[in-house]
């Protein structure tokens, strides 16, 4: 019913009215009805005292309730009417109430019951009087009356989430249905960190007996019935651990934790121990990616020539590989020397110590080594060491192996060996080294401004203490958040090394001594985010509520999460980055996204894989084939005849089936997706974080060309990418210009907020699209998307008849600075016999991109 | 010590100007841009070139403002002359009207604006003629080619 319900909404127009407006935040009428649905459908389970017909009539009166708003488009129009309601329902705006809702399946009197609810307004014209008119033979529904207008709409209403600690009113109507509200708030918004701790507090709450019913980017906001529990924060620590924990462990089936924790042998060799012995496959990984070290597999010997020439081997390939051999064991066995000094926390843990003794005492029982010298050994192992020292220890290492085994299978063998030995130590270096030995847990839920569980005057005394010391090294407070700094942020991470920043004293050069500092949860934050990404530079954008978000609405959030993943996993496709995609079929559908609707991503994929298939992208084509052979191989034995039968497609043979699928058959996708996420891998990762509803963040690396161009032209970017990601979630979106900065200013003012410099604002103007304070209004947010799809397409049209072009940097930029003839006589002058450019289509472009006038 | 320079308008420019001299700028090019239709390159070769498809305007826009001509009968005088010279169509009563109040609105947009700002708008001028009469003749082509198909 919601669905129906929220395409009736798209296709009046109602994500481009104006619901709550105000300097606290705006919220278009669309996603205002939607939270109110979402708020009531809960309010009915808890509450449990409805029937399900009145379930019916509630929800469609929380999302009509405000439709008289519909002919609202701005602020300003606002302003200028005085009156609260600018219309009153009109005959047909009934009868396309009764009509929706007759399609979803309510009977006639449930039907009377809404429209009986609904709220009158002002007679302006003769159809307002038919509209009253036809209100005669209508029924009211007191319950739902005061639910839907009392309870809900005052709940969403709420602009932050500060308002609840007064109620005011509204505890008298929530006493009316025995209810008790309550809400969890944070002062520091900082991506993953944060929606764990969100994820923390929910499973508290509802662990007590309260629904979350709201939530805000900041917090959220319970309802349990009077008398419910008193959530139990004892175990809020171990619980957001927990959290932590399964989250990395997610990450982990995509990005190998083990791998990403391997530093170099002759420097630390473990560079991130907190991921290393997350759990056993973590530990596996390791000491896989270990072994593939180039310094072990096939270490360089450069510099031995005089042992070779010494060598007991006549042969001098022979005696290379016999050092290769010894230097590789060696330096495994610095690794596993590293493993083993978390694991005993540097030889101090004396029952680490035991259990390893046990261990080897059992691993080497055959062996000709015994447990004390093995030991000693290990310990004396250093990369400083002479080459001739080296050999010696790996050859005596090698002893506690068979002697019959060639280089690789020796190196396999001694590689297993450890992996045996520190996998059942881990627990005792996760206890030493890993995440549990760090206080980001208990940093977090400092972070908690409501309930009171930290102590905020001791914060506040640290940061104060930190700054009055002063800048011993580098900045004494993290330059992202503001806490105290611990450590020197790594390079790349916050631009280059050795670059110039600001957020040093008076403006300097970051160098040695002089370093960004930021604090433990702002590096955390870094590494979980670049773990997924594994690039440091990469754009953020944050999906946020406009202004608050039920669970009803969170669930369509959570399928265009669902879809956007499916495309980047199984198909290889980074929608995000897809501009000229996006906008080829905006173009050809004329710009009317809203007629899209719902679709709009369906659409969007529909129209890629034509694309793909128009242009015969062979690449594609093949992994397509390729994946209907591995489902065939694995689930068919290999008879391709049986899987085209079971189809029962009518497809006669592989090809056929390969077509079909890549225009984009879903019964043979649903068959093959799986496998086809191994063959397509997406050529940029995008992070989609959305643990919890408060809030989405989406991360995603620059490509290379965008890398390149002018910062205003990526603005351009930015704006029509986030103006999409507004369109398909109905929400407002963000766009960071520091990454990593935390989320500080949380009022959504807009369907888009972007950062911008004078260049872009210059250019920006031409399209006669005003942006206030940086957001883009709701209702500019469809007319920006077409002109900046026309702007795309013509820039690629551009580089469609001159790819050598130099002016292609800053392109974007130039198009909308200069007049709309110049951009037409420089296709003119770029064009050759072999590439005579569009003209007639880059009229079309132009005239899409400046028919408002506003060109100069 | 150096005396300090200062650097100042003549005319001081105010938005509601601005606004004037934008509606001047785009009289002068529904003007042109309507006399160009009776303007068709001789030999014209199918490539479009700036110069072709602008033709005697492009050259008035230089003469005026370089002040070779000052006065409207004299450039009309000079449009009127190369038209004939190398337009393969003949001008007419119409197509000569628009040229004269063309050359009238374009002297008081000299008259008025400062001479910085009249040189920019000469230039917007140009784009705005060139890209007028592509779309004519694009708009042209595909009405033949409407008509072609049916």
């Amino acid at each position: 019913m919601i669905k129906s319900l929220y395409r009736f909404g798209l296709s009046r127009g109602w994500d481009k009215k104006v619901a709550k407006w105000g300097k606290t935040g705006v919220s278009s009428l669309l996603a205002h009805s939607l939270t109110v649905v979402g708020i009531t459908n809960k309010l009915i389970d808890i509450i449990n005292d409805f029937s399900e017909s009145d379930r019916n009539v509630a929800i469609a009166t929380s999302f009509f309730h405000d439709m008289l708003k519909e002919d609202r488009s701005s602020k300003e129009k606002i302003e200028k009417s005085k009156r609260l309601m600018d219309k009153l329902y009109t005959g047909e705006d009934y009868q396309d109430i009764k009509n929706i809702l007759g399609e979803i399946g309510f009977s006639e009197d449930e039907i009377k019951q809404v429209i009986g609810i609904l709220p009158d307004g002002s007679i302006q014209g003769i159809e307002h009087l038919e509209g009253l008119l036809s209100k005669k033979n209508t029924k009211d529904n007191p319950e739902v009356r005061r639910l839907v207008h009392d309870v809900a709409d005052v709940l969403a209403s709420k602009k932050s989430i500060d308002e609840f600690s007064d109620l005011g009113v509204l505890e008298e109507s929530l006493s009316h249905y025995n209810l008790d509200l309550t809400f969890h708030k944070v002062s520091v918004i900082r991506g993953v960190l944060t929606s764990l701790l969100h994820k923390t507090f929910h499973h508290i709450y509802e662990e007590a007996g309260y629904t979350p019913v709201l939530f805000y980017p900041e917090g959220t906001v319970y309802i349990g019935l009077k008398g419910a529990e008193e959530p139990d924060f004892t175990y809020v620590k171990d619980r957001y651990w927990k959290y932590l924990k399964d989250y990395l462990e997610d990450v982990s089936e995509i990005r190998s934790l083990g791998q990403e924790s391997i530093g170099r042998v002759n420097a630390t060799p473990i560079e991130s121990p907190s991921f290393a012995y997350l759990n056993e496959s973590t530990l596996n990984d390791f000491w896989d990616a270990a072994r593939n070290q180039n310094a072990i597999s096939n270490s360089n010997i450069k510099g031995y020539d005089e042992i070779i020439d010494k060598g007991r081997f006549d042969s001098k390939d022979v005696m290379e590989d016999w050092i290769r051999e010894k230097v590789g064991m060696y330096y495994l066995f610095i690794y596993f020397k590293s493993v083993l000094e978390h694991c005993t926390n540097e030889w101090n843990d004396e029952d680490a110590k035991k259990h390893l003794e046990q261990i080897l005492e059992t691993e080497l029982d055959q062996s000709e080594i015994n447990v004390e010298e093995f030991l000693e050994d290990i310990k004396s192992l250093s990369h400083t060491k002479p080459k001739e020292a080296k050999i010696e220890t790996g050859k005596k290492l090698k002893r506690m192996f068979p002697d019959d085994l060639g280089r690789n299978e020796l190196l396999d063998q001694a590689s297993e060996f450890c992996k045996k030995v520190t996998i059942d130590l881990h627990p005792y270096a996760e206890k030493h080294y890993g995440l549990m030995n760090t206080n980001i847990a208990e940093q977090m839920i400092e972070e908690i401004s409501y309930p009171p569980l930290a102590n905020v005057q001791g914060i506040v005394e640290e940061v104060w203490e930190e700054y009055n010391i002063g800048k011993i090294k580098g900045t004494p407070l993290c330059v992202l958040c503001g806490r105290k700094g611990t450590s020197d942020a790594k390079a790349g991470l916050l631009g280059k090394s050795q670059t110039f920043t600001n957020f040093l004293s008076g403006g300097s050069r970051i160098a040695v001594g002089n370093k960004l500092r930021v604090c433990d949860l702002c590096e955390m934050e870094m590494t979980v985010r670049t773990l997924y990404t594994r690039r440091a530079d990469f754009e953020e954008y944050y999906i946020v509520p406009q202004i608050n978000l039920s669970p009803d609405y969170a669930e369509l959030w959570a399928e265009v999460i669902g879809d956007l993943l499916r495309a980047h996993n199984r198909f290889g496709i980074d929608s995000i980055t897809r501009d000229r995609t996006w906008a080829d079929m905006i173009v050809n559908n004329e710009g009317d996204i809203s007629k899209m609707g719902q679709d709009l991503l369906n659409n969007y994929t529909t129209h890629l894989l034509e694309n793909l298939w128009k242009n015969e992208q062979k690449e594609f084509k093949n992994n397509v084939r390729n994946a209907i052979l591995s489902v065939v191989d694995s689930d068919y034995n290999g008879e391709i005849e049986q899987f085209i039968e079971d189809l029962e497609l009518g497809c006669d043979s592989l090809d056929e089936l390969v077509e079909l699928a890549v225009k984009g058959d879903e019964d043979i996708l649903f068959h093959i997706e799986h496998k086809l996420g191994e063959y397509n891998k997406p050529k940029v990762r995008t992070l989609f974080a959305m643990i919890t509803p408060n809030y989405a963040l989406v991360s995603y690396p620059l490509r290379k060309n965008e890398k390149k161009d002018h910062k205003s032209a990526n603005y351009l970017r930015h704006l029509f990418r986030s103006s999409m990601l507004s369109k398909l979630f109905s929400a407002s979106v963000i766009v960071k210009e520091l990454r990593y900065e935390p989320l500080l200013d949380i009022t959504p003012r807009g369907a888009v907020k972007i950062p911008t410099n004078i260049q872009f604002d210059n250019a920006f103007n031409n399209m006669d699209i005003d942006l206030k304070d940086g957001w883009l209004q709701h209702e500019d947010v469809d007319k920006i998307i077409f002109k900046l799809s026309a702007l795309f397409c013509l820039d690629g049209e551009l580089r469609r008849i001159s790819p050598s072009s130099k002016s292609q940097k800053g392109s974007l930029i130039t198009i909308l600075n200069e007049y709309p003839g110049r951009t037409l006589n420089r296709m003119q002058q770029l064009s050759s016999d072999n590439k005579r450019p569009n003209m007639q289509f880059a009229l079309d472009m132009l005239n899409i991109m400046f028919e408002q006038g506003g060109k100069k | 010590m150096r005396p300090i320079y200062k650097i100042k308008e003549e005319r001081k420019v105010s938005p509601e100007f601005m606004d004037e001299i934008k509606m001047d700028i785009e009289t002068t090019i529904d003007h042109f841009a309507k006399y160009l239709e009776d303007f068709i390159p001789e030999g014209a070769s199918g490539r479009f070139t700036k110069t072709s498809i602008v033709g005697p305007v492009g050259k008035l826009l230089s003469g005026i403002s370089s002040s070779k001509l000052e006065t409207k009968d004299a450039l009309v005088g000079y449009v009127v002359n190369i038209h004939e010279n190398t337009s393969s169509k003949w001008l007419s009563d119409e197509g000569k009207k628009s040229l004269e109040e063309g050359v009238v609105c374009l002297l008081s947009l000299k008259e008025k604006a400062p001479n910085r700002l009249f040189t920019k708008a000469l230039r917007e001028i140009d784009y705005g003629v060139y890209k007028r009469k592509l779309e004519y003749i694009y708009n042209k082509k595909k009405k033949k080619d409407e008509v072609k198909e049916e």
